[in-house]
């Protein structure tokens, strides 16, 4: 019965795609208006396909259906309610049929807010381009990675269960929703780029119309990649939250080239410059999402996070492929109508500093990228097998990093155009003396180490200029001054600078030791005092727990090995304790032999943890206050009237605060002007009419 | 947001002379910053970004060679032991029966794959999974005298989806006498062990 719906829903959701492209195309073909608007309400049917599997499949496993496969595969009738639903992102098929959910509801949300322009050929082949995408993730359900065929069982069987390591910890059941909302939001923009290169449409007027499904996708999969090395911490237990390993770099890889969409936009919807940069970057951008599906679900790769080895991996690659010979054909047949209509005044200016950070950020995803398939291309040029590690990454990542801090520092106070000297030190001044001052106390707290200085150091600096203007912007206009573009921008910068900072932090002063204790001897470790008092053993439906009793300074904690009835598998639960100074876990490395025997144990302990998360919501929230719309301009008050404001705007006689827009195309120039981004007509600097 | 056609949907926006494709007329005020640069001063950036590229291409494969290290199988590290020296790499194998010895500052062992073995001191508690007969990933390097590798991390490669569906890999040839694993055999049983009983609190000595 489940099987039969499940099935059903694949060829509703592929025949409707299939349909709606044939449809799309031919009205497109023909310009024919009435087959173009028919084409929308087929993203209602693949919607419809998507829902009917996923009920399906959440049915088959609330009910130990296991004459479904996938549910025979990796259900137990013992599984936790929480993890039974998430086992549906637990494994290969599930998380592709969750891809296609997702997916399904962006084109049919897309459909129903274009119903007033469904006629308009752009959104025509946007929404033919997240067609063709929802067909080849139907195909897939359709084929190797259909989860709904059909197994005869013995009866009294019971399944094996999710994989021990997804089933403990909740955040399992939000980590992959949250990160593919992002990874396949991504589709949106590519889609209507896609759509600019076909029509030759390709202005700004697409740039403004997918910003806020950018930035929606862009926060989703940063939160997402936060709560993956949240659960990592939380549940591996080897003491750390980020191991670049492929499948994290998977995930980090679009979110660098996302990062750099975002910002280098700006430049062609204020001045129209890096056309052919920014459809690369978005069309990168997509196309690492894929890349990253293909590295996780093909086996060729082994990873703590990869799925078994399937037959899904030469059509992702295949369609990987096709994404980027078609992008790149594109823009190469749209090259005459992708010229920028001027270029960089000065390299000190704000689009020199987009430009700056773009090439750092793909400096950075080329590094990540070349780690992470290095091994690959190594083995197919001759045979060797080989791994890159951390530490590649770590003595790549570092200059880049604080090299990024500092243009966060300088960015957000340059204006366009071009910037003087004195501008310039007359508003990094604060900022300066509030980095210097990060540093002295770091250094009066006891921090050494250079790379932990200096990211103390321009994180302070970074800090003091992102606050400097939102101070500027919330005096003008009260709390509108915490949203819009640039307001919302500057909040996520606080939240990455908390993010660098507690980096740097961690791994330069985390300490660990590994403890052999027995019961009620005492071990001092970074100050803390361990004393371990015994094992308790706690019986769960899907597993035995035992916990060793651990006191650290008289509060309790209890690391624990979890043997699940499936299989012999033991998965150690570290027992964390976090404060805003430091964190300290605990695991359970060996269990006693006897009631009074050794315990084995490793404890870590490392400043600043808790404000990776902090940092990580900030970011969130920023980009939440960034999608909001700022305060916008009177299209009837002169352009260089300053906007209508709250509080005061006279505060900063240097061009903060009267900003003129004259150049911007749409509305949300206004909203980039909120944060005082000092521009051209109070520097003196010429703007475009 | 629904995209707002608009003049900026045009084709060439920025180009006002409503010719497509054309460079057409720039209305643009310009600065004197807009002064192209000389065909001298064009070659001299060229070389620089040639030169920057250069060294940081330079720079990146020096910290991927020396970050990189190659999977060795037991029998390959065997043969490979001169030309690798005490170089670090990762050594694959299946641990051999009844070889397992606690030592103070960790465990010794061996581990075998396609016939050849290799003795093995590892530093630090083992994964609560290491067991005899099962397949580890060592890193580490040779000793001086190339007698015994000497492991500061290890890994333990277990899970009935991963040796069933990857029997290519790492436990094809790994376990002992070369046996596969299959599903819900554990890899003490390879050495004679009983299955292993659901795991229960520690008893009163």
């Amino acid at each position: 019965m489940n099987s039969a719906i499940g099935v059903a829903g694949i060829v509703l959701g592929l025949l409707g795609s299939i349909c709606g492209i044939v449809v799309l195309a031919i009205g497109l073909r023909k310009g024919n208006a009435a087959l173009i608007r028919s084409g929308r309400s087929y993203a209602g049917l693949v919607l419809a396909g998507a829902v009917l599997c996923v009920v399906a499949m959440q049915r088959a496993l609330l009910t130990n259906d296991f004459t479904v496969s996938f549910v025979h595969d990796h259900s137990a009738t013992t599984t936790p309610g929480v993890f039974k639903v998430a086992t549906m992102w637990a494994a290969l098929e599930g998380s592709i049929l969750l891809w296609t959910l997702i997916l399904a509801s962006y084109t049919a949300i897309v459909a129903w807010r274009e119903r007033t322009r469904t006629d308009d050929p752009l959104v025509g082949w946007a929404l033919l381009v997240m067609l063709v995408v929802c067909a080849f993730f139907f195909l897939l359900l359709a084929g190797p990675a259909n989860p709904f065929g059909t197994v005869a069982i013995p009866e009294g069987y019971d399944g094996p269960g999710p994989n021990p390591l997804l089933q403990n910890h909740v955040l399992m059941a939000f980590h992959p929703p949250v990160l593919y909302l992002g990874y396949v939001g991504f589709t949106v923009p590519f889609a209507y780029a896609i759509g600019a290169l076909i029509t030759g449409r390709v202005g700004e007027g697409w740039l403004a119309g997918t910003r806020r499904w950018t930035l929606f996708s862009w926060a989703c999969l940063t939160a997402g990649i936060v709560m993956g090395a949240w659960w990592s911490y939380e549940v591996l237990g080897w003491g750390g939250y980020w191991a670049w390993d492929p499948v994290e770099n998977a995930s980090l890889l679009p979110w660098l080239t996302g990062t750099a969409y975002i910002h280098s936009v700006m430049v062609q919807e204020r001045r129209g410059m890096l056309r052919v940069w920014n459809l690369s970057l978005l069309c990168a951008t997509f196309s690492l999402t894929i890349l990253g599906t293909f590295l996780t679900r093909s086996g060729v790769i082994e990873s703590v996070h990869a799925f078994s080895e399937s037959g899904i991996g030469p059509l992702i690659l295949g369609f990987f492929t096709l994404i980027v010979v078609v992008s790149v054909g594109l823009i190469g047949w749209r090259g005459d109508r992708l010229r920028a209509p001027g270029r960089i005044d000065s390299p000190l200016s704000r689009e020199g500093a987009f430009l700056a950070n773009n090439v750092l950020f793909g400096a950075f995803a080329f590094v990540v990228l070349l780690g992470t398939v290095f091994p690959l291309i190594v083995e197919a040029t001759n045979g060797e097998r080989i791994s890159v590690g951390v530490p590649y990454f770590n003595r790549m990542s570092t200059p880049i990093g604080l090299t990024l801090l500092f243009l966060m520092a300088v960015a957000p106070v340059l204006p366009w155009r071009k910037a003087s000297g004195e501008l310039l030190r007359h508003r990094l001044i604060v900022p300066a003396w509030i980095g210097a001052g990060t540093l002295a106390i770091a250094v009066l707290l006891g921090a050494t180490g250079l790379s932990a200085l200096l990211a103390f150091l321009l994180g302070g600096f970074a800090a003091g200029s992102a606050g400097r203007q939102l101070v500027l912007a919330t005096r003008r206009q009260g709390w509108r001054g915490l949203v819009g573009r640039a307001n919302g921008g500057m909040i996520v910068h606080l939240g990455v600078i908390l993010i660098a900072v507690a980096i740097a932090a961690s791994t330069a002063y985390g300490r660990q030791t590994e403890l052999k204790l027995s019961p009620g001897q005492t071990a001092e470790f970074a100050g803390h005092t361990i004393v371990y008092r015994g094992t308790e053993q706690r019986l769960l439906s899907n597993r035995d727990v035992v916990e060793a009793i651990i006191e650290i300074d008289g509060d309790p904690y209890a690391p624990a090995l979890s043997r699940f009835r499936f299989g012999s598998t033991i998965v150690g639960t570290p027992s964390v304790a976090s404060t805003p100074r430091q964190d300290v876990a605990v695991t359970l490395l060996e269990l006693p032999a006897t009631a009074d025997g050794v315990v084995s144990i490793r404890v870590f302990v490392q400043p600043l943890i808790m404000w990776l998360w902090i940092g990580g919501g900030i970011m969130v929230f920023g980009t939440a206050m960034a999608i909001v719309p700022g305060r916008r301009r009177n299209p009837l008050d002169a352009v260089s009237a300053p906007i209508h404001a709250t509080g005061d705007t006279t505060g900063d006689t240097t061009g903060d605060t009267a900003v003129t827009d004259s150049d911007a195309p749409s509305i949300d120039k206004a909203e980039d002007s909120d944060a005082g981004d000092g521009d051209s007509a109070a520097s003196g600097v010429p703007v475009e009419v | 947001m629904p995209p707002n056609p608009s003049a900026h949907d045009d084709p060439i926006p920025a180009d006002l002379d409503g010719v497509p494709g054309s460079s057409g007329l720039h209305l643009s005020p310009r600065t004197s910053a807009d002064a192209k640069p000389g065909r001298q001063g064009k070659g001299l950036a060229a070389i620089a970004l040639l030169i920057g590229v250069v060294f940081a291409g330079l720079f990146v494969m020096r910290n991927l060679a020396s970050a990189t290290s190659f999977y060795l199988n037991a029998d390959e590290a065997v043969a490979r032991k001169n030309t690798q020296g005490t170089a670090r790499f990762k050594l694959q194998g299946s641990v051999v029966c009844q070889s397992v010895k606690p030592v103070d500052d960790g465990v010794t062992f061996a581990v075998a794959f396609n016939g050849a073995t290799v003795s093995v001191h590892s530093v630090g508690t083992p994964p609560q999974l290491f067991q005899e007969g099962i397949p580890v990933l060592l890193d580490g390097a040779w000793n001086a005298d190339g007698t015994r590798f000497e492991s500061d991390n290890m890994a333990v490669k277990h899970s009935e989806e991963y040796v069933e569906k990857n029997d290519d890999r790492l436990t094809a040839a790994g376990s002992p006498g070369d046996a596969k694993l299959k599903e819900g055999v554990e890899p003490a049983e390879l050495c004679g062990a009983p299955k292993a009983e659901p795991m229960a609190e520690p008893k009163a000595s």
